[in-house]
């Protein structure tokens, strides 16, 4: 599945659980890892058009470390 | 600004401002050679940690019961001092280098501090009220805070210098605050802003939060409250409990900023307030503090009433930990919570 978001490029693959960011308007951030590297995540919130996603990466005690991104814009297959 | 470097407040005058340090300290040495039911090395921590904390909790004791005795000309220009000090020592060398920083920036007629990291990870911006019980501090004191939390949230952090009581009680610093996050909001959505503050600070964060709820305003994506002050009766069972404990005066001072003011008030004591007028919030207290209670039964009553709350109750240490002891676990820990905060609620791209 591919994701627009406002400002970048998503890959994602649901059944093995992981994401990557294919491009965007501004350099990765290290929150983002290096554009093109598949990254696992451990949950992800409802992929739809209009809201961000939070993608969680792992649960560390009652806090989960996890990536916000901008609104989606369009989602396509492939 | 300084207070005391505003044209309109009064300060002490060169021998006012000697007598205020001799005073100030006096009331230190005192309370570091005052006895207690422990040894300073004793406690739950290693000795050195011991011996650390407990030297950091008699130095700021002493200082704050000064500061909430002595005359307001002389509190101003102790203030000058100390912020002096504090832009020559803050943020500290080592952290220097991966920030920008720009002092008395104007937003809306309001002077900040804005840090920035370089590079900046998002588009996203944290503004930042400082503690000081609505009396006192400035923003370069923070320095060291707030170089970290735009280090470690990738975000750029905006400090208003909000006018402080008494010679502007209550609403001057909320309308302060107001002005300034209208300035904000030209250049950031309230989902990509935390709003956040420490003690004093923090209670005017919260008031903040109440006030854009009262006039219908879109909330910011979350809140930050760092111990804060948020119940200005004074009431509470740890205010008196934890006073042996804490790093507060003995007598907390709310006169000055209530100014006549009802302290039930939602909009100076914000756990009054419709519980519903917050949007997610992280909270941290020390379970030492003596605003320990209010903390407590304030995170209730919005968790009660459906809120978001992640709540960060730290054992075995005082009022505003993260800042004055930033090297414990306890704080290790409250930082992390806010990195992790700060990614779920703003924005990366």
């Amino acid at each position: 599945m591919r994701v627009w978001t406002a400002n970048s490029l998503y890959e994602l693959d649901l059944d093995r659980g992981r994401i990557r960011r294919v491009l965007g308007q501004q350099p990765p951030t290290t929150r983002q890892g290096a554009d093109g590297e598949w990254r696992p995540f451990e949950g992800i919130s409802q992929v739809r058009v209009g809201d961000r996603m939070l993608i969680v990466w792992s649960r560390q005690g009652e806090r989960a470390r996890s990536t916000l991104t901008s609104a989606v814009v369009e989602i396509s297959d492939g | 600004m300084v207070m005391g470097k505003r044209c309109d407040v009064e300060t002490a005058g060169l021998a006012g401002t000697i007598a205020a340090i001799g005073g100030l300290g006096s009331e230190i040495g005192r309370e570091l050679l005052r006895s207690t039911d422990h040894l300073p090395w004793q406690g739950p921590n290693s000795p050195p940690v011991n011996l650390y904390r407990e030297g950091i909790r008699r130095v700021l004791k002493g200082m704050f019961n000064y500061s909430a005795t002595c005359d307001v000309p002389q509190l101003r220009s102790l203030e000058v001092v100390i912020d002096d000090i504090s832009g020559v020592m803050l943020p500290l060398p080592w952290r220097r280098p991966f920030v920008n920083i720009d002092h008395g920036v104007d937003f809306s007629g309001v002077p900040c501090d804005v840090v920035s990291p370089r590079g900046g990870e998002r588009n996203g911006v944290v503004l930042y009220f400082h503690g000081g019980g609505y009396v006192a501090t400035t923003p370069r004191m923070y320095g060291g805070l707030v170089t970290r939390l735009a280090l470690d949230t990738g975000c750029e952090v905006v400090v208003p210098d909000y006018r402080l009581a008494p010679e502007f009680p209550f609403p001057a610093g909320l309308d302060d605050v107001r002005l300034v996050y209208s300035a904000v909001r030209e250049k950031y959505q309230p989902e990509d802003i935390i709003v956040a503050g420490d003690s004093g600070g923090g209670g005017l964060a919260a008031s903040f939060l109440v006030s854009l709820k009262m006039d219908g305003e879109a909330q910011p994506a979350g809140g930050i409250l760092l111990s804060p002050e948020i119940d200005l009766t004074m009431r509470r069972p740890s205010i008196a409990g934890n006073a042996t404990t804490d790093i507060l005066p003995d007598h907390i001072p709310v006169d000055p900023y209530l100014h006549g003011i009802d302290p039930h008030d939602p909009l100076v004591s914000p756990i009054y307030a419709d519980p519903r007028s917050f949007p997610p919030l992280l909270v941290t207290a020390g379970d030492e503090e003596m605003f320990a209670d209010q903390i407590k039964a304030f995170v209730k009553r919005v968790r009660d009433a459906g809120g978001d709350v992640w709540f960060f109750d730290a054992p075995d240490l005082f009022h505003v930990f993260e800042i004055v002891l930033p090297w414990t676990r306890g704080s290790d820990h409250a930082f992390s919570d806010i990195t992790a905060f700060v990614d779920q609620r703003l924005a990366v791209d």
